[in-house]
């Protein structure tokens, strides 16, 4: 689940407890059988200003990590590709995973 | 007192009515975004009032895009711009197709902030975005170049004050946008737009504008129908302000893809398009929106005039230096262009750097080009719809100074107008409309031609890059044009040749299927290599293409050795 902080536009994962971490390593993950569950549940906090935007991700089968399948949240997730000094991926957590 | 002592060379002199605005509006920001925190906006109620100052919000943060109108820039403002790429976002900022800037990093709560030091410097982010006229675009020489028949500033900032928070034009059915050259040479892109207007000279003498409409790139491009011949200059606003009301009468607000001018010239087909316009300018009281010398005069008067003060032997200096300098010879072949005055010169310096991002200056870079701006052209800086700086009046006996400075700044790079002067959106790493990136393949094709001897040698030819359908790159009006897309969560590239954005103005054709980055790349290649083969003499390619056609060029690029 991911949205963007509503203060600074940071891209945030919802993690565990309700707590929106700046890596995706940290996301709480949901099965495709509760996701409309879980957005629903989520979108509470656009009411309560904390994120706006909130919508589901799909994660990549196909890696053992939280990997996203598309490349927009791939980038998302870590950074612009062209500048790897900025972003998730300049802090070490997330990386581009093509 | 001259002008030229009051207000900075090439920038509109805002009086006190104008800097009180744009106080006005940046503490009306402020408000807004402590209301929509506190909860007193939602965000339906508050994304249309960011909008409305430039603020979206994109894949990695808000991105603020401030508005240039007509591309003019004081040292002070570009001074003020790397500042807020310093404070307020990571460093650096990206210069538009629009000559806007745009950065990428931007917190909601900091861009109150921003606004307020912007509007200490006269500027602003108003109609940067939304349903409204935009960012009026216009040559990058203004006011320097030989050809020039009049200063195109004068005339985008008259439209640019008639168009600001004009009520009946602030909600139209799309975003409307406008550009204006003051030379019969069209630098501007001027078939391409909702607009254009291009500088001739009537028949008595007296200096007029051709007018095209319904121009447009995006995912249905149309190459502008000619309205008039010759638009007499008073005449010029009553002219748009009928364009304007039958686009807001005529144009479609049921489809968001079918809203532009163009969709409506289209439909109607050029000669109702016109009728429909020449009939409401016929309704128009021509006195209430005559645009009398007087006015003009006033206006001109209030943008500060360069002294041209040049030694006698400028030109023969700048000769010896590139005799003496190949390196400095070849990016004077390039980057330069000739000036009305003598001993002078303009310079262009490219934002496209060898297997650089176009278009992106780091904060280093802006405050340097202000200082150089300062030293050697009146303190004023261009920005390009290709995504260069341009320093206007140069003389041509410091030019070589000037150069040795540009070097260690990353800002000497001989390629204007060359295989590596490429325009580029900033595709899917930074932008939520994108499907594809576009930056990476245009750093590969940067890193294949980089050689500055075989750049010249294939000589004048324009990449283009957009990372979706919307065109922001302008894929459609280049050379060679790429249009990033997603096929299955994959990136591809859809190659299109023979796009041309001057007097010839064509739409490329696409020649084949679209292809992954480094095949894309490969076949870019090969296109080049067969026209190298097969040009006369130094035939541009743009010619060899159009003589030798777009199957014979389909073969080449997809042949397989």
């Amino acid at each position: 689940m991911t949205a963007n902080r509503l203060r600074d536009g940071q891209v945030v994962w919802l993690a565990p407890e309700g707590r929106w971490a700046e890596d995706i390593a940290a996301a709480e993950l949901f099965d495709n059988s509760i996701i409309d569950e879980a957005i629903a549940r989520a979108r509470v906090f656009e009411e309560e200003r904390v994120v706006l935007d909130v919508y589901g991700v799909e994660l990549d089968p196909a890696h053992s990590g939280t990997v996203p399948v598309t490349e927009r949240e791939r980038i998302r997730a870590a950074g612009p590709s062209v500048r790897p000094d900025l972003g998730q991926q300049a802090k070490g957590a997330t990386v581009h995973a093509s | 007192m001259q002008a030229d002592t009051i207000f900075p060379v090439g920038t509109y002199g805002y009086q006190q009515v104008d800097l009180d605005f744009l106080n006005e509006r940046a503490a009306q920001f402020r408000d807004q975004v402590a209301r929509r925190l506190s909860g007193d906006l939602s965000e339906d109620e508050f994304k249309p009032l960011r909008l409305m100052n430039g603020l979206y919000l994109q894949l990695h943060a808000y991105m603020l895009r401030v508005a240039i109108p007509y591309g003019v820039l004081s040292a002070a403002q570009l001074r003020r711009l790397a500042r807020i790429a310093r404070i307020y976002d990571r460093g650096y900022g990206h210069f538009t197709t629009r000559q806007n800037i745009q950065f990428n990093w931007i917190k909601l709560e900091g861009a109150p902030d921003i606004l307020a030091e912007l509007a200490e410097v006269g500027m602003h982010a108003i109609q940067t975005s939304g349903n409204c006229i935009r960012n009026i675009t216009s040559d990058e020489f203004a006011g320097a170049a030989a050809d020039e028949l009049l200063d195109p500033r004068v005339h985008a900032e008259i439209l640019r004050q008639w168009s600001t928070l004009h009520p009946e034009f602030s909600f139209l059915p799309r975003k409307f946008k406008f550009a204006i050259s003051g030379s019969p040479h069209d630098r501007v892109a001027a078939r391409f737009h909702d607009i254009g207007l291009i500088a001739k000279p009537g028949a008595d003498g007296a200096v007029g504008f051709e007018v095209f409409a319904g121009g447009g790139l995006g995912r249905t491009p149309a190459i502008g129908m000619k309205l008039r011949e010759w638009l007499p200059e008073h005449e010029l606003l009553a002219y748009m302000e009928a364009i304007l009301r039958v686009y807001n009468a005529y144009g479609r607000r049921d489809n968001l893809y079918k809203a532009r001018i163009k969709i409506l010239a289209q439909a109607l087909g050029r000669d109702a398009f016109a009728e429909k316009v020449e009939a409401e300018f016929a309704a128009i009281p021509k006195e209430r929106y005559r645009l009398g010398p007087e006015i003009v005069e006033a206006i001109r008067a209030r943008f500060g005039q360069p002294h041209f003060d040049a030694p006698d032997d400028a030109p023969a200096r700048l000769s010896d230096d590139r005799r003496r300098d190949h390196g400095f010879d070849l990016w004077v072949r390039t980057n330069s262009h000739p000036h009305r005055a003598a001993g002078y010169i303009s310079v262009v310096i490219s934002l496209k750097p060898n297997g650089g991002i176009p278009g992106d200056a780091s904060a280093m870079q802006m405050d340097a080009i202000a200082d150089l701006a300062e030293r050697f052209s009146s303190g004023e800086i261009r920005v390009t719809h290709l995504q260069n700086l341009v320093l206007g009046h140069v003389r041509q006996d410091e030019l070589y100074t000037l150069w040795q400075a540009l070097g260690p700044l990353g800002l000497a790079t001989p390629n204007r107008g060359l295989i590596t002067d490429i325009v580029c959106c900033p595709g899917l790493d930074y932008c939520a409309l994108a499907n594809a990136r576009s930056i990476p393949i245009s750093q590969r094709i940067s890193e294949r031609f980089a050689d500055v001897e075989l750049q010249q040698q294939i000589g004048s030819l324009r990449i283009n890059i957009s990372g979706c359908i919307n065109a922001c790159g302008h894929h459609h009006n280049a050379d060679i044009g790429i249009l990033g897309v997603d096929k299955k969560g994959e990136e591809f590239f859809q190659l299109t040749f023979g796009g041309r954005g001057e007097e010839d103005a064509a739409i490329g054709q696409i020649i084949g299927t679209a292809l992954p980055e480094s095949e894309a790349v490969n076949v870019i290649s090969r296109v080049i290599d067969t026209y190298l083969a097969r040009r006369v003499q130094n035939e541009r390619f743009r010619d060899t293409y159009r003589r030798l056609g777009a199957t014979f060029f389909k073969e080449a690029a997809y042949a397989v050795n």
